[in-house]
């Protein structure tokens, strides 16, 4: 194979609402190699692969085809063969597959559509990958893996040329991955350019010939991925040694604060759920996309209706209907999507920090002046940078806004926070910036911690002990020593590890 | 045996219906003061004949055209000999009419035309002589000479060709100025506010015309208001009852008044009746009733007002 | 008011303060076409005339903040009007009587606010549907016990509200001031106001932050509903009378154009009385503008829409 250049971009800048979320990146793709882009979540992966495949305009920056300076557009970059899969699939649940395959660019015969001509198109290409999808069938009806697939059906029909993937493990089962690293490789040997989207590292080792790493927006290498071990990997996104990222583990004390006993939600997305907190502790929680962490929590602070089971708080039962019950209760929830349910971004950032607790600043009118004096305390004491309180929270960047967030949380005096992936777009100083300020609450507050998290290193990192789920239940309890990456994935998938990456 | 009683029942049931007049009224429900004028007249009306035992009427009020065509297919499905029908619309309401007028139902239209010469008999009032009328009276009580305020109702058709009459009516005295036209929308509130507006603005207005009598009542409110309720002609129109009283009272600034009669819709009735029992009116050399009739707009003084004055209605 | 005075907040505020140079800028263009324009009286005139939709779009604010609403406000003005007029008309001439009318409007309309909230709410039917019924709903039932007809009133003690004068000033005005001075403090310095926000401009974050959003949803349609009977007092009592058909037509439209004036967004979490204020008010100089200058009749719907456009224009361009 020639090293042959076929897309390459040079400073590529992008700004969100002034702030700056790419810093002058360099990346060039060969043909017929599979890339691997990495980097924690918030490096700035989607976005620098949104500009490449023409749906982003970068604020700087020129992208090059062939070696011509070119301006793309999603329908020009399609022409040109490159193609995003997103982490969203694209597909129209309510059409057959072929119809999928061939959406936009339906085959006609005369007048009418040329369907036989259609599905047989579609079954060779299935062929082709070795795959056994029935065209016919609706893809409502099929797994995640196979839509998955269904997509990657769909860019070889439109003769791609570099396809990106964003992440598209993130859904699929150990046996669907190396399921998929089979089709990336024969698709590598047609001469098709993959660049492939990850934090998991494993995956990336297995399946990449070369690795650009991103932190916070900025390309920090560039290589050959059998020249780095994963380690290495791991503390180049991270920016830092591992043992720096993660304060040293805190030893909670013996008293139960929190149980939870046989919960199950009417909707069954959380079964017969058990598990307990004590005082000043870490407890993770770890699964798949659908395990029902989420759910179990949203169960626990009354947004989620409850079938059966109990809420003991300091060994006493406790009734939770609503997030007003479970304040009062002093227990708060982070939700995992910041965005839409974390933080108000069109309110003031000082009015965002004192949502939750306005009862302490008005009899009857507000005390904006105490309300400000709040925010500024948290300001300093989370190391919060904005220019003013009366920004506006959708101007400051991922960390500060997840900072904010908490500085509402904790500024109710609750003690048992349920963090939902709190350091999710978050760059890696914020990030540790977090783990730090729990560590702190710990300390300072008596605070105790329930954090759900889908980032393995994190969770290994500031965990002290681990609940593991998978379809609703709780699968498994980890502590000590028995906390490894290897461990928490064979509960989450009931599968052995190991075997499935054969190349 | 038994065949032939239902057979006698069939017939005297039948008998007893065809020697019935049958007419079926439809019009618009009442949605402002002159459709409730015309409701309350078609229920006056029609118990005009509650001891006449031969003639029935089937009353219809719709809030729509589309309603109003159902409640006429109905009508005729349950049959009727004459259909009086106040339009709600002309366009969508022809074919329906037509087609009574067709199936040879006495077929009397209302006020709103329709876009079609098949009907029996077309009544309506005169909206040139509505506002020529007003226009010549003020033009007399100032003696040709001074500054008019026109308020008129929503801009529409009608609308504009009574505003057009009144300034036909005005262009004979060249030293009559229309100072202002603006609209009132037919609402008190509206014409309230206006003319608080134009009081502002003009020191010396001599005369008032709006378009109806409840935009009046918003007038006389403003000006009292403002202290300027003297030395002024106030013309409305149409004849609300309220007003009619002010003027059989005698009020100082409200002289007269013109009508656009709600109970046109009566006399349509009485056509209707007349027309089914063959008989002309009175002083007509002609046979039957005329096709089309134009009601004169009748001017109400303080002499004439107790004529025209109903307090039992809602108009 | 504000204790940090940078740079930074000094822009927010001259933002907030465009509405008001469009304002003057309109009266000083109107006052240089028509002269009459500028005097006193008609400056009263032009608070007078907006206190009536001014007071509604005040309520309809935090209704549209809260991410809501309310086309049925023209519709209410006219059923709350009409109960007054036919309390007062009941109970007879006296203060006790007047005051017992208002007291039931004011009932009428919490109660119709309070309805529509747990419609949309608990019932989860949009707003928009909710109250398009009640807009349907209140007109026809205005228009049936009247027969299409005027509701009216004799009594002097009621008429003499709408057009009472407080120290040389038409009390409509007054209380269109003191209204929205209440309201701003109701929704600038209270939780429940701070509520309102987060509600319209996140559900779901204002759900986790245990707002109880459905409360100040329903809330917020009873604000409007204060709103609307505040407006029909002063409106029957002035006029002595309600139309069946004709009180509060598009009075929905007019304050929900003076809230977007204002800054209000239509997706919620936008918006302020202050802003609402002085839309109102830019509706009312083009109202009386119009009728100062003669404009012809055809030409008024084309004048105004521009103006309404412009001054949201002028407002987003300032913000860029």
């Amino acid at each position: 194979m020639v090293d042959e250049v076929i897309l390459s971009a040079k400073d590529i800048c992008m700004d969100f609402s002034s702030v700056r979320v790419l810093h002058n990146v360099d990346v060039q793709f060969e043909k017929g190699m599979v890339y691997g882009v990495v980097g924690e979540n918030g490096a700035g992966k989607s976005t620098l692969m949104r500009i490449l495949s023409g749906f982003l305009q970068p604020t700087r920056g020129d992208i090059f085809i062939e070696g011509h300076k070119v301006q793309l557009n999603p329908l020009k970059a399609k022409e040109y063969g490159i193609i995003l899969i997103p982490q969203e699939l694209n597909l129209v649940d309510s059409l057959r597959v072929y119809e999928n395959v061939f959406l936009g660019s339906e085959v006609r015969k005369g007048f009418f559509l040329n369907r036989s001509s259609m599905i047989e198109a579609t079954r060779r290409y299935m062929q082709q990958l070795s795959l056994r999808i029935d065209p016919q069938t609706y893809v409502s009806e099929l797994s995640p893996a196979q839509k998955q697939m269904v997509e990657i059906v769909k860019a070889i029909s439109k003769s791609v040329k570099i396809l990106i993937m964003d992440e598209p493990t993130s859904s699929l089962s150990q046996e669907e991955i190396s399921k998929l690293f089979d089709v990336i490789r024969s698709m590598k040997n047609s001469g098709i350019t993959v660049v492939f989207i990850s934090h998991k590292l494993k995956e990336v080792k297995v399946v990449t010939d070369s690795l650009i790493i991103l932190r916070d927006g900025r390309k920090v290498h560039e290589g050959k991925t059998k020249e780095l071990s994963e380690r290495q990997i791991a503390e180049l996104m991270i920016g830092r040694k591992i043992d720096e990222m993660y304060p040293p583990k805190l030893s909670p004390s013996n008293e139960l604060i929190l149980q939870v006993k046989n919960l199950t939600t009417k909707d069954g997305t959380v079964k017969n759920a058990n598990f307990e907190v004590r005082k000043g502790e870490i407890l993770g929680f770890y699964g798949l996309v659908g395990s029902g962490r989420t759910e179990l929590m949203e169960a626990i602070i009354g947004v989620r209706k409850v079938d059966s089971g109990q809420i003991l708080l300091n060994g006493k039962q406790v009734k939770i209907e609503s997030p007003q019950d479970a304040k009062k209760l002093g227990i708060v929830y982070l939700p995992e999507d910041r965005k839409t349910a974390g933080i108000i971004l069109s309110l003031q950032v000082f009015m965002n920090t004192t949502i939750m607790s306005l009862e302490k600043f008005s009899k009857v009118l507000l005390g904006r002046r105490r309300e400000i004096e709040t925010f500024r305390n948290y300001e300093k004491k989370f190391d919060i940078k904005t220019r003013t309180p009366f920004q506006l929270a959708k101007t400051l960047s991922g960390g500060n806004q997840q900072k904010v967030v908490i500085s509402k949380l904790v500024n109710t005096g609750a003690k048992i926070f349920i963090f939902d992936e709190p350091t999710r777009g978050v760059d890696v100083n914020a990030k540790h910036q977090i783990y730090e300020i729990m560590h702190q609450m710990i300390k300072e507050y008596d605070a105790t911690f329930v954090v759900v998290s889908s980032e393995l290193p994190e969770i290994i990192g500031i965990c002290n002990r681990i609940m593991v789920m998978r379809s609703g239940e709780i699968t498994a309890c980890i502590s000590g020593e028995q906390i490894s990456e290897k461990n928490l994935i064979y509960h989450a998938t009931g599968l052995e590890e190991g075997d499935s990456y054969k190349g | 045996m038994r065949k032939f009683l239902v057979f006698l029942v069939l017939a005297i049931v039948v008998l007893s219906f065809a020697a019935k007049i049958r007419v079926g009224v439809a019009i618009p429900a009442a949605d402002h003061g002159w459709t409730g004028g015309m409701v309350w007249w078609a229920q006056y009306a029609i118990k005009q004949y509650q001891n006449d035992p031969d003639v029935e009427f089937y009353l219809v009020t719709a809030k729509e055209p589309s309603e109003q065509i159902a409640q006429v297919q109905a009508l005729m499905a349950k049959g009727i000999d004459a259909l009086v029908i106040n339009p709600y619309e002309s366009a969508p309401l022809t074919p329906i009419c037509v087609q009574a007028f067709r199936q040879g139902i006495f077929t009397v239209i209302v006020d709103r035309g329709i876009n079609s010469e098949e009907y029996n008999c077309y009544i309506a009032g005169d909206n040139y002589m509505y506002g020529y009328l007003a226009g010549k009276y003020i033009a007399e009580k100032l003696k040709g000479k001074g500054n008019i305020v026109v308020i008129r109702g929503i801009p529409c058709s009608i609308d504009d060709e009574r505003v057009q009459a009144f300034k036909d009516a005005i262009s004979l005295y060249p030293d009559l100025k229309i100072i202002a036209e603006q609209p009132g929308y037919w609402s008190r509130e509206k014409a309230f506010e206006v003319m608080q507006t134009l009081l502002t603005k003009f020191g010396t207005i001599d005369a008032v015309w709006t378009g109806d009598d409840d935009m009046l009542h918003g007038v006389l409110l403003a000006l009292k208001q403002a202290g300027r309720d003297k030395n002024m002609v106030l013309v409305g129109g149409a004849c609300e009852k309220n007003m009619v009283k002010m003027i059989m009272d005698g009020h100082p600034l409200i002289g007269v008044n013109f009508t656009y009669p709600p109970n046109m819709i009566s006399t349509a009735i009485n056509l209707a009746v007349m027309a089914l029992r063959k008989q002309d009116l009175n002083g007509f050399y002609q046979r039957g009733i005329p096709r089309k009739i134009i009601l004169a707009t009748e001017t109400v003084t303080k002499e004439n007002a107790k004529d025209y004055y109903f307090p039992e209605s809602v108009f | 008011m504000i204790l940090i005075k940078d740079k930074w907040t000094f822009k927010l505020n001259l933002s907030k303060y465009i509405i008001v140079f469009i304002l003057v800028a309109l009266m000083i263009f109107s006052g240089i076409l028509s002269p009459a324009f500028l005097k006193p009286r008609n400056i009263l005139n032009i608070f007078w005339q907006t206190s009536y939709v001014g007071i509604i779009a005040i309520g309809i604010t935090f209704v549209m903040i809260a991410g809501g609403i309310d086309l049925s406000v023209g519709s209410m003005v006219a059923l709350l009007g009409a109960l007054a007029i036919q309390s007062v008309n009941k109970f007879g001439d006296s203060a006790l009587s007047v005051f017992l009318s208002i007291l039931l409007t004011y009932g009428l309309g919490i109660l119709l606010g309070f309805g529509t909230g747990l419609l949309t709410t608990k019932g989860k039917i949009p707003a928009f549907v909710t109250t398009l019924g009640g807009m349907a709903i209140y007109r026809s039932l205005v228009l049936n016990f009247a027969n299409g007809g005027v509701y009216m009133t004799i009594s002097r003690k009621y008429s003499d509200i709408g057009m009472k004068f407080v120290l040389g000033l038409p009390l409509p005005m007054i209380v269109f001031i003191a209204y929205a001075i209440v309201a701003y403090i109701l929704l600038d310095k209270t939780k429940f106001g701070r509520h309102v926000y987060a509600v319209g401009a996140n559900e779901t974050a204002a759900l986790y932050s245990a707002i109880k959003v459905d409360m100040v949803r329903t809330l917020t349609y009873v604000v409007s509903g204060v709103s609307v009977a505040t407006s029909a007092v002063l409106l029957s009592s002035m006029m002595s009378s309600v139309s069946s058909s004709s009180t509060g037509n598009g009075f929905e439209l007019d304050a929900i154009a003076a809230a977007v004036i204002g800054g209000t967004s239509l997706s919620g979490g936008k918006g302020s009385v202050f802003g609402t204020f002085f839309g109102a008010l830019i509706l009312g100089v083009i109202n009386n503008m119009l009728v100062m200058l003669n404009v012809a009749v055809y030409l008024q719907g084309m004048v105004k829409g521009l103006i309404i456009i412009a001054a949201v224009l002028l407002q987003n361009l300032r913000k860029e």
